[in-house]
């Protein structure tokens, strides 16, 4: 193996474009600043099969095939839960069932992880506050 | 179909991605009866996730998630045809060593009694545990191309994408033909390669296509205008209720971008709660900063009944999880008397000359994109565990204080111990520990994970009729580093 030493892959391939990951992008001179705040997440289309259920009370549109986390993200949702200790809001984040921060009520059940729960009509979904309250008998 | 129905079987598969389609599927051929466990709706696993309804539809989603994704519908269309019992909604809370798994379906509990186990439960993105990283707007890059091939949902203008590797590209890319201007990519790793993975050049253009791929990613970015910054470091997220602003350093300067989503990726690592709770051994591996289970050329673990296939035996990719699903099939049908070791072993060979062909570029990429932004262990404030909201400074407060062990720490802080057991902090917690006291993270070990791994009701725990034994509890009292 030829030893190459710090040589930029650039030179390499100069001079076509190197490897996608070593590619030259030039660097913008001034950075754009903007303050518009806008929904955090969007749907490309409209569902072609909308169904609804409840968050809070408050009616969400979802589309067919839709997890409950995403059809809550894409209503504008942006706490699922607060934390047990410090009240913090939480979002998803990984969405395939690892963080647990997507944990909200579904029809009386709490704990139900929303990014694995398909959207279902009728639905009765509520956020989760803090640590929760059990009842002793 | 439900799954509380079944009581036993003779395979069952853990995952209905590339690695457990191709092995239930072809255990399926050698008339083993299987059943395959799958956490969501419809098969696909997370890399073509939702890839029959998604292909089905004709919406503006499919073109936009390319080539790669529409060639994983022959795997699942021969996995439809295979006639194997598949389980969706499927979350699997245990898996013992003698084969036993517990299911929850639907809210109902239920135990199912197998032969042998092929665990597929593939790749979770490494979590990234910067300063601000719990704030609603924050997630994997990985997530929101779920939220993509799922829902065609994107974030909004006002995203940035920050980390190392071809995910960040390809999900940026996908958004920007999508219709979403980014703000800015920020890129973890150097703009120039480091020279270990130059040395793997030759290899890599072998692989032509792949490269290809990375170039027209790269390609639509500049043309789009995106910013694009190189060697990035110190990202942190900011702001009040959820993310305002984006920081990091690059070229020694301190710069900031407004946002309302950043999206993080520092690679992906196997997901080895299954694994680790089954009582498999798992090594550290220390250039990818990640455990992963031992496994030998079948993907066979230290338990006799438990083996495991694609990404959870190391990041090896969807393409190499195929063959990698059918050796550990062939594998698990010589073990039930299927087929003689002779039969296995001349079968193997086609599916081990596809693996090596895959995985020829494996090399480069591991070399070229080195866990970046978790390379620096967190400090001060930044939480480490999000469940618990334990601090990097309070750990190692802790630590100097003489809580030396992951399942010490656990028991007395909390850490670990939330919902996600140690999911999203285990690794760190190791790393943190074995950096305070000058041991390597082997040595220092990681959480002892305790079923149920996924939450079961009390009511549907109580409705178990049978006996459920915690195989972490059968080990005999040794410390917890030797039960990895």
């Amino acid at each position: 193996m030829v030893r190459l030493g710090p040589v930029t892959a650039e030179l390499i391939y100069c001079p076509s474009e190197a490897t996608a990951f070593v590619v030259v992008a030039a660097l913008p001179d001034v950075l754009k600043v903007s303050n518009i705040q806008m929904a955090m997440f969007t749907r490309l289309e409209p569902p072609t099969k909308a169904i609804q259920f409840s968050f809070d009370g408050e009616l969400v549109n979802a589309a067919e095939g839709d997890t409950v986390a995403a059809a809550l993200l894409a209503h504008g949702v942006e706490r699922f839960r607060t934390t047990p200790v410090t009240g913090a809001p939480r979002q998803p984040h990984c969405m395939i069932g690892n963080c647990f921060d997507c944990m909200v009520e579904i029809d009386g059940v709490a704990n139900c992880q929303a990014c694995l729960v398909i959207a279902k009509p009728g639905m009765n979904v509520t956020h989760q506050d803090g640590p929760g309250e059990m009842e002793l008998l | 179909m439900k799954i509380a129905d079944r009581a036993e079987c003779e395979l069952v598969v853990v995952g209905g991605g590339p690695a457990g389609l191709a092995a239930a599927t072809l255990a399926a051929e050698l008339n083993i009866d299987t059943v395959i466990l799958d956490e969501q709706e419809a098969p696909g696993g997370q890399i073509y996730r939702a890839i029959e309804r998604r292909l089905s539809h004709g919406d503006r989603v499919a073109p936009l998630l390319g080539p790669d994704f529409r060639s994983g519908l022959d795997l699942v269309k021969a996995f439809r045809r295979s006639g194997v019992t598949y389980a969706p909604a499927s979350a699997v809370w245990q898996v013992a060593p003698d084969g036993a798994v517990g299911i929850t379906q639907q809210g109902e509990a239920s135990l199912l009694r197998s032969r042998h186990v092929i665990l597929a439960t593939g790749a979770m993105e490494r979590p990234v545990p910067v300063l601000g990283w719990t704030l609603p707007g924050v997630m994997g890059a990985g997530a929101a191309q779920t939220l993509l091939k799922s829902s065609g949902i994107v974030p909004s203008e006002t995203t940035v994408i920050a980390g190392c590797g071809p995910l960040p590209l390809l999900v940026a890319a996908q958004l920007l033909e999508a219709g979403v201007p980014l703000k800015a990519v920020l890129i973890t790793t150097p703009r120039m390669l480091p020279p270990q993975a130059l040395y793997q050049l030759p290899w890599v253009l072998t692989q032509f296509n792949e490269i290809r791929k990375g170039l027209s990613w790269m390609r639509r970015l500049r043309a789009a205008g995106v910013a694009i910054y190189y060697g990035v470091s110190d990202v942190v997220a900011e702001g009040a209720d959820k993310l305002e602003l984006v920081t990091f350093t690059a070229k020694g300067k301190s710069l900031s971008i407004p946002a309302s989503v950043l999206l993080l990726h520092d690679g992906v690592v196997p997901n080895v709660q299954l694994s680790r709770s089954a009582g498999c051994r798992h090594v550290w591996d220390e250039a990818q900063l990640t455990w992963r289970p031992e496994v030998d050329q079948w993907g066979a673990t230290s338990q006799e009944h438990i083996s495991i296939a694609g990404d959870g035996q190391r990041i090896l990719g969807a393409k190499a999880a195929e063959p990698l699903g059918r050796l550990a099939a062939l594998d698990a049908a010589c073990r039930l008397g299927r087929i003689s070791v002779k039969e296995r072993d001349a079968r193997a060979e086609e599916h081990r000359k596809l693996l090596k062909r895959l995985t020829r570029i494996r090399p480069f990429l591991d070399r070229a994109f080195p866990p970046t932004l978790v390379k620096p262990l967190p400090k001060g404030n930044t939480i480490v565990c999000r469940c618990e909201e334990i601090s990097a400074s309070f750990l190692r407060e802790v630590i100097r204080d003489g809580l030396t062990d992951p399942n010490q720490i656990k028991s007395l802080t909390r850490c670990g111990m939330g919902p996600c057991q140690g999911r999203m902090c285990g690794t760190t917690v190791g790393r943190i520990i074995a950096e305070e006291l000058g041991k390597s993270v082997e040595q220092v070990g990681l959480y002892r994970p305790r079923i149920p791994i996924k939450p079961v009701t009390l009511g549907a725990w109580a409705a178990l009729r049978n006996a459920v034994k915690d195989p972490a509890a059968q080990h005999t009292g040794e410390p917890s580093r030797r039960e990895l």
